[in-house]
């Protein structure tokens, strides 16, 4: 069937077989590569794609489950600009050896802070625990996404003038 | 790209998305042993593709809104497609069903808990999931229709056996029901490497106004291992120390677990003694002496 989605902003369209992965569909079909194809059973987490406001593992979902859906990869994070903010950050702390696994970290961690910025470390180390960086650069990775926190937490407060202060 | 192997496709299947129960049923009904119904199809598709299931047909249940659904009116009803994360975030599940909330917290990762259900993981019965224990121990019931009408089945006797759930061909599990939680108290214990298939695992869930404790083992064989008797021994036991030696003594004699490449049978009856004591001292500590 044909499968029509809002990819990074762009609505795209391509004829997908039924038994066809997202994952499959997105690199493709659709050109998109930063979300990589490595252990294609739901453990490394590097298909990571935001599908319909949630993180999940492309491999695990059908190309015809996200029809009429919104799909956002790490192409889709920067808007204008080359780079996003959260990636600059990345680059800044050499949250990254090989590279592989970068984009779908980002997207994860861009999704996480999205939703909840005053998510403790240990909360946000457990729910990044079904991503696998065989570099091991988590080290790397911790003081980057401290880094973002703050960067996530500045944007909120931008987004909605505090409440509490006009009371 | 597949790189030739089975294991990064999918074998061919038709893929439909019914709008309503009635539709999926009929589904159902046309394609009999054949259809497969799909949730959040973590468990499916992986089966799928290390060719363990082979449906000519995927019944998707994520256009049905009404399953989506989870509501509390004196019982929580969780739907069939509601995912694990949408049932963490449900304020009355943190609250008042601890060990269910404990075992989700635990079940695989947050990424495929935006994906896979509870109702999903249920129907899988595959011993080493966490969340049938803590349904066994707050007594929930699976609601189930088919071509035949509605029927409702406790979660303990729908899980049959490994992977053998109480469910026919033509029909589909809509929701999972907990009656209310009333004064109890539960907790969740999981015995894994990190966050992996759990070696041993422990429902235990104790009610103050009626004095009953129910324990619930996961992990440690075919299927959920809940013996009544050690709820009967906790009536009769005079102080905690005493149930707990008491129900020791009880595993030793009567239960022998799994033994496989996770562990050996031995190994987790001692991980399963050391739940039971961190168990009923944590749970019950302080109610009787």
């Amino acid at each position: 069937m044909i499968v029509r989605l809002k990819l990074n902003g762009r609505v795209v369209e391509a004829e997908a077989e039924d038994n066809e992965l997202l994952l499959d569909f997105i690199r493709d079909k659709l050109g998109v590569k930063s979300i990589k194809a490595a252990c294609w059973r739901g453990e490394c987490g590097a298909c990571m794609a935001i599908v319909n406001g949630k993180a999940v593992k492309t491999c695990l979902m059908l190309a015809v489950e996200a029809n009429e859906g919104e799909v956002t990869t790490a192409e889709g994070l920067a808007g204008n600009e080359a780079i996003s903010p959260l990636q600059k950050i990345f680059v800044k702390h050499g949250a990254m050896q090989c590279g592989f696994c970068t984009p779908a970290f980002v997207v994860n961690v861009h999704y996480l802070l999205s939703e909840d910025p005053e998510a403790s470390e240990e909360e946000l180390k457990e729910k990044l625990s079904g991503m696998i960086c065989r570099c091991g650069t988590y080290n790397q990775m911790l003081p980057a996404i401290r880094e973002a926190k703050s960067l996530y937490l500045r944007e909120r407060k931008k987004a909605q003038p505090i409440a509490s202060s006009m009371s | 790209m597949s790189f030739g192997s089975p294991y990064f496709t999918l074998p061919k299947f038709k893929y439909f998305k019914p709008k309503s129960i009635e539709e999926a049923l009929e589904y159902l009904r046309d394609n009999g042993e054949d259809a497969r119904v799909m949730a959040g199809g973590v468990g499916l598709l992986n089966f799928m593709k290390e060719r363990l299931v082979e449906p000519k047909v995927v019944i998707d249940l994520k256009g049905i809104p009404e399953l989506r659904k989870i509501e509390y009116n004196g019982r929580l009803i969780i739907g069939a497609t509601a995912t694990l994360n949408e049932t963490l975030s449900f304020p009355k599940v943190k609250e008042e069903y601890t060990a269910l909330y404990e075992a989700i917290s635990v079940l695989s990762d947050h990424n495929l808990r935006n994906r896979s259900t509870l109702v999903g993981d249920l129907c899988e019965a595959l011993p080493w999931i966490d969340s049938p224990p803590p349904l066994i121990a707050y007594d929930a019931t699976v609601r189930i229709i088919g071509s035949k009408g509605s029927r409702s089945v406790s979660v303990k006797d729908f899980i049959k056996g490994m992977a053998q759930v109480d469910l026919d061909p033509d029909e589909i599990v809509t929701a999972i029901e907990l009656p209310d939680a009333g004064k109890k108290r539960g907790k969740f214990y999981k015995f894994a490497r990190g966050s992996e298939f759990s070696i041993a695992s422990l429902a235990i869930v104790y009610d103050p106004s009626v004095n009953r404790l129910k324990m619930v083992f996961g992990g440690v064989s075919e299927m959920p291992y809940c013996p009544e008797e050690l709820s009967e021994m906790f009536a009769k036991a005079y102080s905690t120390a005493d149930y707990i030696s008491m129900a020791i003594s009880y595993l030793r004699k009567n239960f022998t677990p799994l033994d496989d490449s996770l562990a050996s049978s031995e190994y987790r009856l001692n991980i399963m003694e050391r739940l039971l004591v961190q168990g009923v001292r944590e749970v019950v500590q302080g109610e009787k002496r």
